[in-house]
């Protein structure tokens, strides 16, 4: 289970942008299987939410945990590193090393010491990019290599899944194409998955349940509606 | 008229050696520097700055002559490390290493700043969220994503120290076999009666031996591009 209740300010916010930072505030929980779709409008804090609780960055106020154990803790001065904390998270644009191929991007975050809870094959089969394992990044094409990031991320033995809007780079055939697998995902590794997008029906098809972020809140859309 | 002197082949090998020596000498350092500059924010970053590019600007005399003042064998550290260890720099080719490596330094820097600066901080990030320690970040994103900054600082390094004169001769001597490079021997012959076509000689073998690593490094450069791709 995640827990999330953090507070912070907004730093993505570009210079010399008319809007100035602004703080951010989410609470909520996601338990294993479950996946929460965040929406909410470009510049709306949704990066910067998946980044706190990656650890890339830090926030003012509250807590992070997964399960009893505290990632962040603003009261008690907790705040593990980012490569501690085992979070798959899938960027926006893939990603990918360019320098490596595609079985050793793979590869890149598969723990040597830790026990091997999702296997190779089993990603690999999952996500149909068994054939193009020799390949580099530059080789593939804009929903392969959003799949080779979903498979990266989770190759890394991850307790918690975050996707930042996986999908916002392809054209309406490849979304439709990559999205069952993403589906594929959440639904085999059984894994916390925080899904965030500003596509309604991308979030609706992945989703059990969907929150807004608006004015910095993020809320039920409901409440929001009312 | 074809065949090097043993003398000739002598000065090319220690000219070599030492440009070796100055490059490897400089790699940490200069990574280290580089790092700093296109990665740190730190008070007095500028000045680090400045430091970094004042062999540039400053005459090789100048920084030879201050090398003699630091690390001479009556040097502030030079003093202190020949009669502790008994370890001398002047009139020694080791002499020659640092002066050329002074020489090189900001050249090597600049080539690895830039390089740096092109690497994605993104793909740093993505390595850290897969559980990279930042040690593994730098050695296997950050560097081989540079290398092309430390094959162009490396050529660099390399060629400046071939060339290396006023900051060598002041700090390590013009001593035969032992700190008398390429362009200290054309020096000495050109100041000796009779030098004329010897000095010739010498100009065209460093011509040759400057050709030959400018090919080899293109010859890597290419095999460095067919890896990466």
């Amino acid at each position: 289970m995640l827990s999330v209740d953090i507070g912070l300010q907004q730093p993505y916010a570009e210079p010399g942008r008319a809007s100035p930072p602004f703080a951010v505030h989410a609470k909520f929980q996601v338990s294993a299987g479950q996946c929460l779709g965040v929406m909410g409008a470009s510049g709306s804090g949704k990066t910067t939410l998946l980044h706190a609780i990656a650890g890339l960055l830090t926030p003012a106020q509250g807590a992070v945990r997964f399960g009893d154990q505290p990632w962040f803790d603003a009261g008690q001065g907790i705040n593990m590193a980012a490569n501690k904390r085992r979070v798959g998270l899938v960027f926006q644009e893939g990603r990918l090393f360019p320098h490596l191929n595609v079985m050793q991007n793979l590869r890149y975050g598969l723990p040597t010491a830790l026990p091997v809870h999702i296997q190779f094959d089993e990603v690999v089969n999952t996500l149909a990019i068994g054939h193009l394992l020799s390949r580099k990044p530059a080789q593939l094409s804009g929903g392969e290599r959003q799949r080779v990031a979903m498979g990266r991320a989770l190759l890394c033995q991850p307790s918690v899944l975050l996707m930042d809007e996986p999908l916002s780079g392809l054209d309406e055939a490849l979304k439709q194409q990559v999205l069952p697998y993403i589906q594929r995902v959440i639904q085999g590794f059984g894994l916390p998955t925080v899904y965030v997008s500003h596509a309604p029906d991308e979030v609706n098809s992945v989703a059990n349940a969907v929150m807004l972020l608006t004015q910095g809140v993020l809320r039920q859309p409901d409440a929001c509606a009312a | 008229m074809w065949t090097l002197t043993p003398a000739e082949l002598a000065i090319v090998q220690l000219s070599l050696k030492v440009a070796v020596c100055c490059v490897m000498l400089l790699i940490v350092p200069a990574m280290l520097s580089a790092w700093l500059l296109a990665r740190g924010h730190f008070w007095g970053k500028s000045l680090l700055d400045a430091l970094v590019h004042l062999p540039m600007v400053l005459p090789p005399v100048v920084l030879g002559y201050a090398l003699l003042v630091l690390l001479g064998r009556k040097g502030v550290l030079g003093g202190w490390l020949y009669t502790h260890f008994h370890v001398q720099f002047t009139f020694h080719w080791w002499g020659a290493v640092i002066a050329s490596a002074v020489m090189a330094f900001p050249l090597m820097v600049r080539a690895l700043r830039q390089a740096l600066l092109q690497v994605d901080p993104l793909l740093e990030q993505a390595a850290q969220t897969l559980g990279a320690s930042p040690l593994k970040v730098f050695f296997t994103i950050t560097l081989p994503l540079s290398y092309h900054g430390l094959l162009t600082g490396g050529i660099l390094a390399f060629s400046r120290s071939l060339g290396e004169f006023g900051a060598t001769i002041t700090f390590a001597g013009n001593l035969e076999g032992e700190t008398r490079t390429l362009p200290l021997a054309i020096y000495s012959l050109t100041q000796t009666p009779e030098g004329d076509a010897a000095a010739l000689r010498l100009v065209v073998l460093s011509v040759l031996v400057s050709l030959a690593a400018l090919l080899i490094s293109q010859w890597l450069e290419r095999g460095l591009q067919r890896s990466q791709r």
